[in-house]
């Protein structure tokens, strides 16, 4: 199993720096298909997608870009987890929701987990409320120079070392 | 031949001189005063358990950390819950300092138990060796599905001696 592959499995016990880590690896790695995701969402406003064990419904209004989300076999969804506001202009439209996307699958992971060697807990539906590509999830809410400053400091090459050794 | 004016066996009603509609409305705001009385607040609860050693991460991940478990419950549905959660470092002359803040935390409840929020896993690496006494501090808002917020605190019941060292970074 690869380390990816495991990290699809922790659920709950996906620390801190693992969904960080797994956020620049899904970034990076998967940027061409949300790319072609991002340009299907705006055509068509809905997007449906899946990771791990849990389904994805986007929805796009106006100019705001908002996720659902349920556990693959459960009826409700989570409605609007998270919204974000997008630009007018397309290409900074596009990249915004290539984060927007790695962001939600981070979150889907983390809750709704593959199963594991491990049972996992009823936990709600956990979220922290600046996404990481928002300076201020570096500075924990506070000024973006900060969070600037942190996010230059953090150090997770060897996270994103082992997540590229597929 | 002096003919004396009878009275009349049922009196005149006497005219009433409160208009009909200002009696109705009178009546209509003291229900709606009535009701609006009898409607209760919004009671929400938070529970803050003990910081203990996660046994998870020292048996499968070969960590040693500390954990705390926090839910909030309400008797109406809620819409979500955003706490800010700290892990504080107890002295034995019971001097408290923060050695780690979790910031915006949200947690949405399940949607089929509305009125609960459980987040199961906060940790904190211990970085350091020898024991000590730690114990969990939160607050925040819990966000009603019907609107408004309400204000929650608490805090973990006594502090608990673990083989464990934050430090505070």
């Amino acid at each position: 199993m690869s380390f990816y592959e495991e990290l699809l499995t922790l659920g709950q016990h996906l620390h801190e720096r693992e969904r960080l880590a797994l956020y620049k690896f899904l970034v990076e790695s998967k940027s061409k298909t949300y790319k072609s995701d991002a340009l299907k969402l705006i055509n068509s406003k809905e997007l449906i997608s899946a990771i791990a064990n849990g389904e994805i419904v986007y929805t796009l209004n106006g100019n705001k870009v908002s996720y659902s989300a349920r556990r693959n076999g459960t009826t409700p969804l989570q409605e609007n987890i998270r919204t974000l506001k997008l630009s007018n202009v397309r290409m900074f439209r596009i990249n915004k929701l290539i984060k927007f996307f790695a962001q939600t699958e981070v979150e889907v992971i983390w809750n709704f987990p593959l199963q594991g060697k491990n049972l996992q807990g009823e936990g709600s539906y956990c979220t922290l409320l600046y996404p990481y590509f928002d300076l201020r999830y570096f500075s924990n809410g506070k000024n973006r120079i900060f969070g600037l400053i942190n996010k230059i400091k953090t150090n997770d090459k060897e996270l994103l070392t082992k997540l590229r050794t597929l | 031949m002096f003919q004396p004016n009878p009275k009349p066996l049922i009196p005149k009603l006497i005219k009433a001189r409160v208009p009909v509609w200002l009696l109705v409305g009178a009546l209509a705001v003291q229900y709606a005063v009535n009701n609006v009385a009898e409607q209760k607040d919004p009671n929400c609860r938070i529970n803050v358990q003990r910081v203990h050693q996660s046994t998870y991460s020292l048996e499968y991940q070969k960590l040693s950390e500390a954990k705390l478990k926090i839910s909030t419950m309400c008797d109406e549905p809620q819409a979500y819950t955003s706490l800010t959660v700290k892990f504080e470092e107890v002295s034995p002359n019971n001097n408290k300092t923060d050695v780690k803040v979790i910031k915006n935390i949200i947690a949405r409840p399940n949607p089929n138990e509305e009125n609960y929020v459980l987040i199961e896993n906060l940790t904190v690496p211990c970085n350091g060796k020898g024991y000590a006494e730690y114990s969990g501090v939160a607050y925040g808002k819990v966000h009603l599905k019907k609107g408004g917020t309400e204000t929650v605190s608490g805090q973990s019941d006594k502090p608990k001696l673990i083989n464990c060292r934050i430090s505070a970074k």
